[in-house]
C-alpha cells in the first residue's frame, strides 16, 4: 500500500481518478497533466485507479482499471514512460464511459467569446494551428479530442495536450536520466499547457464555427465555404466510434452545422493562417 | 444477363432501409448506416432518387420524375444513373 503522499486523485470532466505509485517522477507528471485534483473524500466513487510499482523491474506487468469492469495492462517496456500509456487509456475509457457526449478528433479554442472546433488529424497541420492561435491569445481548451456536450452546442474543455506536445527526444529532458528502450524518433513528447487555458476539466464554452483543416498545395492559405452535407461528412469521418451509435450522435452533428459556421481552411504558413481566422471570427463578433 | 438483372431492378419498389438515417441539406442528402457505421453523401440526382425510394415507386416511376424533374437531361442518361444508384443503394444497403 503506496503512503498517502503517493496517491493523487484527478478529475478528468465527470470522472475522477485515483493513481497510487512509488514512482514519484510518475506521479509529478500526472499531477501536472491532470492538474485538475479531486478531493477523495467528496468522490468516494473513483472512475479511474491506476497502480503502477516501478520499483522491480521494467517488464512488470501494470494495470488500469476503469469503470465498468474494464481493465487496462501496461508492460512497461513498451512505455518507458508511462504518461502518454496513461493518456492514451485514459482516453480509451473516456470513449467507452461518455456516452451522452459526443467526442470529436479535433482541437478547440476560443477568441471573444466565439468558440471554433478545429476538425482533421494531426496530419492537416491542426496542432500546430490550435498551438498558434493559443500563443496569440486564443483561450486554449483542448487538442487531439474534443468532448461535445450534446444536445447542447458546447465543447468541454479537455486540455489532453496530445498538440501541444513538443518533439522530444527528450525523454531524457522529460525524465531526467531515464533509461528507455524507445527508437528516439518515436519517443513520447513534453506535455505543454499553455497559461491561457480554460480553468477547470468542466469549463464548457459554446462553438460557434467550425474549421476543417486541410493542407493542399496553393500560394497561401485560405478559408473556403464549405456545404452543410460536406461539413457532416468531415465531422463524421472525425467523431469516435462510441460503440452504440444509433443515429444520435448523427442527428446532433447535423444539428451542429446547421447553426454554426463552416468553412474549410487550407494552412500555409501559421502567421497568415490565423490572421485569416481571425479575422473571420472578429467579422462575425 | 446483365439486361435481365436491371430489368428486374426497374421493377422493385424499393424502400429505404430502417437502419439509414439521413439529414438533407440544400437537396443533397447525408445518409448514416447506424448498423455499418459508414456515412455517405448523396449528389442531387441521388438523393431524389433517395427519396422516392418508399416502397411506392417503381424504378420505372422514379425515371419518370427524374426525366420530369431534369427535362433538359438525356433520358437515356438518367436511365443509366438510376440503375447505377439503385445498385449502388442495394450493395450498400441503404434500400431494401
Amino acid at each position: 500500500m503506496a503512503p498517502p503522499d503517493r496517491r493523487y486523485y484527478f478529475r478528468v470532466s465527470d470522472f475522477v481518478g485515483e493513481v497510487i505509485t512509488d514512482d514519484e517522477g510518475f506521479l509529478a507528471d500526472v499531477r501536472r497533466l491532470y492538474y485538475e485534483q479531486a478531493e477523495p473524500t467528496l468522490n468516494p466513487h473513483v472512475s479511474f485507479r491506476i497502480s503502477v510499482d516501478r520499483s522491480l523491474n521494467l517488464n512488470k506487468i501494470h494495470t488500469i482499471k476503469g469503470i465498468r469492469g474494464l481493465e487496462l495492462t501496461l508492460i512497461t517496456a513498451f512505455y518507458p514512460s508511462l504518461l502518454p500509456a496513461l493518456d492514451h487509456h485514459t482516453n480509451r475509457v473516456l470513449i467507452k464511459t461518455l456516452q451522452p457526449y459526443c467526442l470529436i478528433q479535433g482541437g478547440f479554442t476560443a477568441f471573444q467569446g466565439k468558440g471554433l472546433l478545429l476538425v482533421g488529424g494531426p496530419e492537416t497541420g491542426r496542432p500546430l494551428l490550435v498551438r498558434a492561435l493559443t500563443e496569440r491569445g486564443w483561450t486554449y481548451y483542448g487538442d487531439g479530442m474534443v468532448i461535445l456536450n450534446m444536445p447542447g452546442r458546447e465543447a468541454f474543455h479537455f486540455p489532453k495536450s496530445i498538440a501541444l506536445q513538443r518533439p522530444a527526444n527528450p525523454l531524457t529532458r522529460f525524465r531526467e536520466g531515464e533509461k528507455t528502450f524507445r527508437d528516439p524518433e518515436r519517443t513520447s513528447a513534453f506535455y505543454v499547457l499553455p497559461d491561457n487555458r480554460a480553468q477547470t476539466w468542466r469549463e464548457v464554452h459554446p462553438v460557434h464555427s467550425i474549421a476543417f483543416t486541410s493542407r493542399q498545395d496553393g500560394d497561401g492559405p485560405e478559408l473556403k465555404a464549405v456545404s452543410r452535407a460536406d461539413a457532416l461528412l468531415r465531422l463524421m469521418e472525425n467523431a469516435y466510434d462510441q460503440g452504440d451509435d444509433d443515429g444520435l450522435r448523427f442527428a446532433y452533428l447535423a444539428g451542429l452545422v446547421r447553426e454554426t459556421d463552416c468553412f474549410r481552411v487550407n494552412i500555409k504558413g501559421l502567421k497568415k493562417t490565423t490572421d485569416l481566422i481571425i479575422g473571420r471570427i472578429a467579422a462575425s463578433i | 444477363m446483365a439486361f435481365d438483372k436491371g430489368t428486374e431492378l426497374m421493377d422493385r419498389l424499393p424502400l429505404i432501409s430502417e437502419r439509414m438515417a439521413y439529414q438533407e441539406f440544400d437537396g443533397e442528402i447525408v445518409l448514416f448506416d447506424k448498423k455499418g457505421k459508414k456515412t455517405f453523401k448523396l449528389n442531387r440526382v441521388a438523393s431524389l432518387i433517395f427519396f422516392f425510394c418508399d416502397g411506392s415507386h417503381s424504378a420505372s416511376e422514379i425515371l419518370k420524375e427524374l426525366i420530369r424533374v431534369f427535362p433538359k437531361d438525356n433520358p437515356s442518361v438518367l436511365s443509366a444513373d438510376l440503375r447505377q444508384t439503385l445498385e449502388h443503394f442495394e450493395k450498400e444497403g441503404i434500400v431494401r
